[in-house]
């Protein structure tokens, strides 16, 4: 059955941990495995981590999640509503040098989950928006 | 009470430091982390780092380790990791942190390994 839930929250880091264990549960739920569970919550810790270092200079900032499942892949967006991620937000595809600058973050996003994207301004309007999906089942 | 989400605890032995770090290292957690990783390399002495109860590892806290590999080889002293899990493993073999940090099965092969490596590095004409 397809379901979409939108999560709205803080860049506190202390509750990061609450919102990636909500996003691994859902996936578990529908019949994923531990190691790819394991691979969705590393990838939802650095979107988290790059919008409280990046979009909102290490401050707390408002965030939304929204979570759709389509009955087999998992669609994971993450809106902020602060600065630009980088001049040309891309995911890279090789292992950027650590510069610092949240390009590792986004490689091991794009590495773990089936696709992913930075979207500027994000579909809720100025801010950045990643969207990533993961095949479930 | 607040359970804590990242508890690390530091072994001493003559010659290897294991730090046991179990649970969670993420942005909130990874300062933990890194006063751990200071005093090993105060202490000067091969590491192991044990993550067999690490259920949670992501990039803030490889900095931390990529920063203690080069401060431990300034010293001439090895970084191992051991048991981490699958998700963990490839994390750092995606960033190439297992290229600096050797990762292995058990403490008692890391011993083993920092062993055979340390009478490497004794061996006469090493400098």
């Amino acid at each position: 059955m397809a379901w979409q839930v939108t999560l709205e929250f803080v860049t506190d880091p202390a509750v990061f941990h609450v919102i990636r264990k909500t996003i691994v549960a859902a996936a578990l739920a529908e019949g994923t495995s531990a190691d790819a569970g394991g691979e969705i919550e590393v990838a939802v810790g650095e979107a988290l981590s790059n919008a409280f270092i990046h979009a909102y200079d290490r401050s707390v900032g408002p965030l939304e999640i929204d979570l759709t499942f389509d009955g087999a892949r998992l669609t994971v967006l993450v809106h902020d509503h602060g600065k630009a991620l980088t001049d040309r937000p891309t995911v890279p595809s090789t292992l950027p040098a650590p510069t610092g600058r949240g390009g590792r973050g986004l490689f091991i996003i794009g590495q773990f989950m089936d696709e992913a994207e930075v979207l500027h301004p994000g579909p809720r309007g100025p801010g950045t928006a990643i969207r990533m999906v993961k095949r479930l089942r | 009470m607040a359970v804590p989400l990242l508890h690390c605890t530091i072994e001493e032995g003559p010659e290897v430091i294991v730090l046991h770090v179990r649970g969670e290292v993420d942005l909130a957690t990874a300062p933990i982390l890194r006063s751990h990783l200071q005093r090993l390399v105060e202490a000067g002495r091969q590491v192991i780092v044990d993550l067999s109860e690490t259920s949670y590892f992501d990039m803030s806290g490889v900095r931390f380790l990529e920063q203690t590999h080069q401060l431990l080889s300034e010293r001439r002293c090895l970084l191992v990791a051991v048991s981490p899990s699958p998700v963990v493993r490839r994390l750092f073999a995606l960033v190439e942190l297992d290229r600096i940090m050797p990762l292995l099965q058990t403490t008692e092969e890391a011993r083993e390994f920092l062993q055979r490596s340390n009478s490497r590095l004794r061996e006469p004409g090493d400098g």
